[in-house]
């Protein structure tokens, strides 16, 4: 009995540990943000995937930049129905031009509002700071219980991945593959407090 | 008194003089058809004779306001009473079958069933999607429905009357093939104006399919 204390105060503690524990403050290097950092999505098409704590959901997706620098988010069925049009304005002010009734829900378009804006980079166009741990270099910022990042190796040679979290958790993680980093083949943004996954293919309109 | 009169017979007359001005201009080609009634009848004796179609099809999305259009291709089948399958070929694979009160999708991904009962817009868009192919969407009560004809085809403009479907289209457009009395081409026109359009070509009426295509 007293083993099995012991073992559930052990395992108990592991889970208690934060996330971001191992990370440390680094300097924020000018160079690897001003290369790395998240700067939105060229106007493309992607296949959609939306997975929801078991219920399945496919479309297509446009992202769109138009000239005042604000960007379209529209997501439609395969067959042409428009399910929603999101905007984030250039300063990431957000608006819902239009959604369907069945999604109109406050903490879906909440959902949808966070996951596109750390997508699109918004939170990373203030002052950045760094962090690091044995094998990723950490920069964002670290605002109140919030965090919001981007990673990258300890050569800076690639972006691999964003994330938003609270102090203690990871909630969001996106990782592109493909493709350039404005215009990745692959999106996959995958949600870690509950079972939601967001997967995005990059349309070839002339296939 | 009079004079009152005689303004409105002149108001009347102007306006029903260019009623077919109107009507030319709102669809260029297509007039009023002359007799509903006779039309709505002969109409549905004619689709009734279509017992199935295979045709390739072109839809194009078109975003009016973001000046964005996508355009995709795939095979297209309808068996009466109530089977349709559309394949989406290009540039994305998905396909789609209408099985009476049935619907399934594969996206490739994930093999999705639902009996369209449960959900009433989803029971009401397959409705509509098989009683366009039927040719008995003239009978449906929720439309307000207007028919124009040319030489070759009919157009029949379906307004929804119901507030949670008028919510996503604010029109739907059929133009019908009045030779082989299929449909050729599908409009659906949304509230912000943006519009699919699906175009069907190649088509083969009557050509008879097995009911394995339908099956998943």
């Amino acid at each position: 009995m007293k083993y099995l204390l012991i073992s559930a105060l052990f395992m108990g503690g592991f889970g208690c540990s934060s996330y971001y524990d191992s990370l440390r403050p680094a300097t924020a290097d000018p160079d690897c943000i001003q290369r790395l950092k998240p700067r939105g999505i060229d106007s493309s098409w992607f296949v959609a995937r939306v997975d929801v704590v078991g219920k399945h959901l496919s479309g297509l997706l446009l992202v769109k930049e138009l000239e005042d620098r604000s960007t379209r988010l529209v997501f439609t069925n395969e067959v042409g129905v428009t399910f929603f049009d999101l905007e984030f304005l250039q300063d990431g002010r957000f608006e819902v031009k239009k959604i369907i009734e069945p999604l109109n829900r406050k903490v879906v378009i909440e959902t949808f509002r966070d996951d596109f804006s750390l997508l699109l980079g918004y939170p990373f166009k203030g002052d950045l700071k760094g962090w690091w741990n044995k094998e990723e270099r950490y920069f964002g910022i670290a605002n109140g219980k919030e965090r919001t990042y981007f990673t990258t190796g300890s050569e800076c040679d690639s972006l691999r991945s964003l994330e938003a979290g609270s102090a203690r958790k990871l909630k969001v993680s996106i990782t592109m593959n493909g493709g350039v980093q404005r215009r990745p083949e692959r999106i996959i943004i995958r949600h870690h407090t509950f079972n939601m996954t967001i997967t995005l293919n990059l349309i070839d309109k002339n296939a | 008194m009079s004079r009152h009169r005689c303004i409105c017979t002149v108001v009347l007359s102007v306006l029903l003089s260019s009623l077919p001005l109107l009507v030319a201009g709102q669809y260029p080609g297509y007039q009023t058809v002359k007799d509903p009634d006779a039309f709505r009848l002969s109409f549905g004796l004619a689709t009734s004779k279509v017992r199935s179609i295979e045709s390739d099809f072109l839809q194009e999305k078109v975003l009016l306001a973001l000046t964005e259009r996508i355009t995709s291709k795939g095979k297209f089948w309808f068996k009466r009473e109530s089977k349709v399958r559309m394949d989406y070929l290009t540039p994305f694979e998905y396909k789609m079958i209408i099985n009476g009160d049935n619907v399934y999708f594969n996206d490739g991904q994930k093999e999705t069933q639902v009996n369209v009962r449960s959900n009433r817009l989803f029971q009401q868009v397959n409705r509509i999607m098989i009683e366009c192919m039927q040719g008995t969407i003239l009978e449906s009560k929720e439309f307000d429905i207007r028919a124009f004809e040319n030489g070759n085809s009919y157009l029949i403009e379906l307004k929804p009357l119901s507030g949670a479907f008028r919510k996503i289209f604010d029109m739907i457009i059929l133009i019908i093939d009045k030779e082989s009395a299929s449909p050729e081409v599908i409009r659906m026109n949304e509230p912000s104006g943006d519009n699919t359009v699906i175009t069907l070509t190649n088509k083969v009426v009557n050509g008879g399919l097995s009911d394995e295509i339908f099956a998943y």
